[in-house]
């Protein structure tokens, strides 16, 4: 079953009288089926983010539709939109956006709170999160003592409190050393594997992309090729995701030696 | 570039950092130099009326208070101004920039701030005297206008103990930049506020200050309320003070602890958020609840004062209006014309009557005084029109009519012969005690009033002399507060130069009511510009974290906040500041006017309702506005957050 489906996306930004627009997205279609665990791939200015922020109902495209498990938030509008961002979708930010005003454990329970959900279901369910991720033992920390990959494991604790339909990523290990980006990539793998969770990694470094079942890259606003793992270790994985980044061209200059 | 130069545009480029400072120091000057130009006016100075001596050290006071006020609040302001411009600062300081020159700098822009902040304050200020001036005269309707001169004492005043303030505060800017490492300069606004901390002991000692100061102010009376006035006040604003800093956050953390509560719906967001919103602006909202407390008791005293004496004019007349006048052949139709002009000219009449009456001089145990005599048919009749109990007498007989009839003053005087005269004639009246109706008036020339059995009333009209017969009007008015002007317009119906004996709750009422306006405008005066002075204080508070919460704001935009629930957060947060010092104030308010009630002849409930109502317009006028500021915080958060 299809959990997001866009179908012909084109963003055009840039003034109407046509004098200096840009192209970020010409036509894009793809689809994530339940369970997936997808990679979308392109060099800077591909228009990944473009792609990401019409997925995550921040941004409109300009034609083309989104779907996310049958519902097309197009049509929805102001709080209702944000209510269905708060229920069907899970944000993993770069910049993590936890709130340092809260513990760890605050900013995991806040979805379910601002849901009405009971509060001893809530503390139950964070601990369970929590758990899942290892980070049961920061739980009553400040977002501030502790380190980013720390962090970044709780705001995807935040992202799937609420159990969203899908979790969408925007470059989760940008902020991150390698070690944190393996902690971190590894909790996204378990929760794919273990808990079935939909799972949707916008990133340009091939290290965060090999722990996908599924790549899809894009450049020039359209989709360009697509690569699945199959029964490949994450190893060879990410040497085959090396040779297509090579032949998509671009540029990808942060592809860190020590991540090999 | 030089070093004022850069300065100059800092202030422009920070214009929306700077301007709520500006704002509130514009709005202190304002406030400061009312007070100083107020005390100078030669009607304040030269004590032209009632209390002016003590409306003018009450100016002083408040100019000290004010300043003192604007001390902490630009002091509080400008450290979270140079908190939040120090990156900016360390980067000056990565390129070059040497330590005096930085300092410099701040300097030269707090005073660019201070210098146009007092320049504003003195010009709104001039204004606002006008106006105010203006108001007092047309609300008084005096024959001749409040003298008002713009002095240049009051300017000169203003302007050194701004400049000295601004320049005191820039000084400390300076010092706390002296004393940073550029590395902290620069990394500061990545580190954010450590949350804050309570101490158990400091709370109980809060609770124990204003605990045992409410019980001394509790159990005083009269002589001790003076002496313990002092020490009350200093131990209540200790203890107000540290319940602020310190209670605010034990009561914030009790409900963090409660987690079916703080984990339903936006109190999350809201309660974490306000444990350091509170901590931040402890001190100012300690401040502004003392200040508050001592302007809503002095309020309640001065309408207290005022007021008490104005309700008493009631109790004192029995009858809104009354006159007696000679029984002539038009005295009946002149009281006829008295009664339909006055409903003609908007007063509420309950009740009138028109009672024929003679006038005697009665002698009543030890004093003669006049009184009047008036028939059973003409009482009988008014009695049946308001429900009051019918007289049936015998032949000779009176009754006599008092307000009140309580045990203590019921004669027991039933059978017993009631002496009086009319001139040279005397009379004698066999008394069947009393009844009660509230027909005697605080007339002079009706001390007594009897109700006579019909014929015997018949034959004193006939016996007496002509000047002993009279008629009398009287009537009862639901809106007798506001019927000055058509009580007025009633009596072009008595000729001018006909004897009449005139008595008027009325007129009383509005006389007094005249004499305490000036003083009662001027309190209101120093209390509205106080409450306005707070009010914008703790806006401005709010206003120099706009840009810290739109940032936070728009970080749970991301995660699916919606609009309304952002509202609802800032409403409560908003709420909780603008309020939270009015209910303290109220309390200390009440706790004060229950001292004060003991020196005064009130009881406690009534100087508590005159308090109460003074509280009840600060509410108000807090309530419009908190809706403001939220209107224009919301205003601001919108565009980057909606």
């Amino acid at each position: 079953m299809a959990v997001l489906t866009a179908h012909d996306l084109t963003k055009v930004y840039g003034s109407a009288k046509g004098a200096a627009t840009t192209r970020a997205l010409s036509g894009l279609s793809m689809q994530v089926e339940a369970g997936e665990f997808v990679g979308v791939m392109g060099p800077s200015g591909s228009g990944k983010t473009t792609l990401l922020n019409v997925l995550a109902t921040i941004d409109t495209p300009t034609s083309g539709t989104v779907e996310v498990n049958g519902v097309s938030p197009a049509k929805l509008r102001g709080d209702q939109l944000a209510l269905f961002r708060r229920r069907q979708l899970g944000f993993v930010f770069q910049d993590f956006n936890l709130l340092n005003t809260l513990s760890v454990r605050e900013n995991i329970a806040l979805p379910l709170a601002l849901d009405g959900v009971r509060a001893d279901d809530i503390e139950r369910r964070v601990e369970q999160v929590a758990v899942r991720l290892g980070i049961s033992h920061i739980l009553d920390k400040r977002t501030y003592e502790i380190s980013g990959g720390e962090q970044q494991r709780a705001a995807i604790g935040r992202a799937i409190v609420p159990r969203p339909a899908i979790l969408l990523a925007d470059e989760p290990t940008g902020n991150l050393d390698s070690k944190s980006s393996h902690g971190v990539m590894q909790a996204f793998r378990d929760l794919n594997e273990k808990d079935g969770a939909t799972i949707l990694v916008v990133t340009h470094d091939p290290f965060v992309a090999s722990f996908c079942q599924r790549i899809t890259f894009i450049k020039d606003g359209k989709v360009f090729s697509e690569l699945r793992r199959g029964a490949d270790g994450r190893q060879a994985f990410f040497q085959k995701v090396l040779d297509s980044l090579s032949l998509l061209g671009g540029e990808f200059n942060d592809v860190a030696a020590s991540r090999m | 570039m030089t070093l004022l130069r850069l300065a100059c545009r800092n202030v422009r480029e920070n214009r929306r950092t700077y301007f709520g400072f500006l704002a509130s120091s514009i709005f202190a000057v304002v406030v400061f130099y009312l007070f100083a130009s107020f005390r100078a006016l030669p009607a304040v100075a030269g004590g032209q009326y009632t209390g002016a001596a003590g409306i003018a050290i009450g100016f002083q006071v408040c100019q000290y208070l004010i300043i003192a006020f604007s001390v902490f609040f630009t002091l509080y302001s400008n450290s979270a101004f140079v908190k939040s411009r120090k990156r900016e600062l360390g980067v000056l300081a990565l390129l070059g920039a040497e330590r005096w020159q930085l300092s410099l700098l701040l300097f030269g822009e707090s005073m660019i701030v201070g210098i146009t902040s007092i320049a504003a304050g003195l010009a709104l200020g001039g204004l606002f005297a006008r106006l105010f001036v203006m108001v007092i005269d047309r609300i008084l309707m005096s024959p001749e206008p409040l003298p008002f001169v713009i002095q240049s004492g009051p300017i000169l005043t203003t302007t050194i103990a701004y400049l000295a303030l601004f320049a005191a505060v820039s000084a400390l800017n300076i010092v706390s930049v002296k004393t940073n490492q550029v590395i902290q300069l620069v990394k500061a606004p990545a580190k954010p506020k450590t949350p804050p901390v309570y101490s158990r002991a400091l709370v109980a000692l809060g609770i124990a200050c204003v605990a045992s100061g409410y019980a001394v102010a509790w159990t005083v009376s009269e002589v001790g309320v003076a002496i313990a006035f002092l020490p009350v006040t200093a131990i209540v604003c200790i203890g107000t003070h540290i319940l602020f800093t310190q209670g605010s956050v034990a009561i914030l953390r009790r409900i963090q602890r409660s987690k079916s509560v703080y984990y339903r719906k936006t109190n999350l967001l809201t309660v974490s958020d306000l444990v350091f919103k509170m901590k931040d602006n402890a001190r100012i909202l300690a401040q502004v609840a003392i200040l508050s407390a001592v302007v809503l008791t002095a309020s309640g005293v001065i309408y207290t004062l005022s007021a008490g004496p104005a309700a008493s004019v009631g109790s004192f007349y029995a009858r809104a209006i009354s006159f007696v006048l000679p029984a002539t052949d038009d005295s009946v139709s002149i009281a006829e014309d008295f009664r339909d002009r006055l409903a003609e000219a908007g007063a509420a009449i309950t009740d009138s009557a028109i009672m024929r009456a003679v006038q005697v001089q009665v002698t009543d145990i030890a004093k003669t005084a006049p009184g009047l005599v008036i028939p059973a048919d003409d009482y009988n009749r008014w009695a049946r029109e308001t429900g009051m109990l019918e007289a049936h007498l015998n032949h000779g007989h009176v009754v006599r009519v008092l307000r009140n009839l309580t045990d203590r003053t019921r004669p027991n005087d039933a059978g017993q012969t009631i002496h009086a005269t009319a001139g040279t004639t005397d009379l004698a009246f066999i008394t069947d005690g009393a009844i009660a109706a509230p027909l005697v008036s605080g007339m002079e020339d009706a001390a007594f009033l009897f109700v006579c059995d019909n014929s015997r009333f018949a034959e004193l009209m006939q016996d007496l002399p002509e000047e002993y017969r009279k008629t009398w009007f009287s009537c009862e008015l639901s809106n007798w507060m506001r019927a000055a002007k058509a009580e007025q317009a009633a009596r072009e119906a008595i000729p001018e130069g006909h004897p009449v004996t005139y008595a008027s709750r009325v007129h009383q009422y509005s006389q007094m009511m005249a004499s305490i306006h000036m003083t009662m405008l001027i309190a209101m005066f120093v209390a509205f510009l106080f409450f306005l002075a707070a009010g914008s204080m703790l806006y401005f508070r709010f206003f120099l974290e706009l840009q810290e919460d739109q940032a936070r704001y728009v970080a749970l935009r991301r995660i699916g906040l919606t609009w309304q629930e952002i509202r609802r957060i800032v409403t409560r947060e908003m709420a909780m500041v603008f309020f939270a010092p009015w209910i303290v104030a109220f309390v200390h308010q009440m706790v004060a006017l229950r001292s004060f009630s003991t020196v005064t002849p009130m009881m406690p409930m009534e100087v508590w309702k005159y308090g109460a109502i003074a509280a009840g317009i600060f509410l108000t006028l807090q309530t419009v506005y908190f809706l403001l500021a939220r209107a224009a915080y919301l205003q601001e958060l919108a565009p980057a957050v909606k």
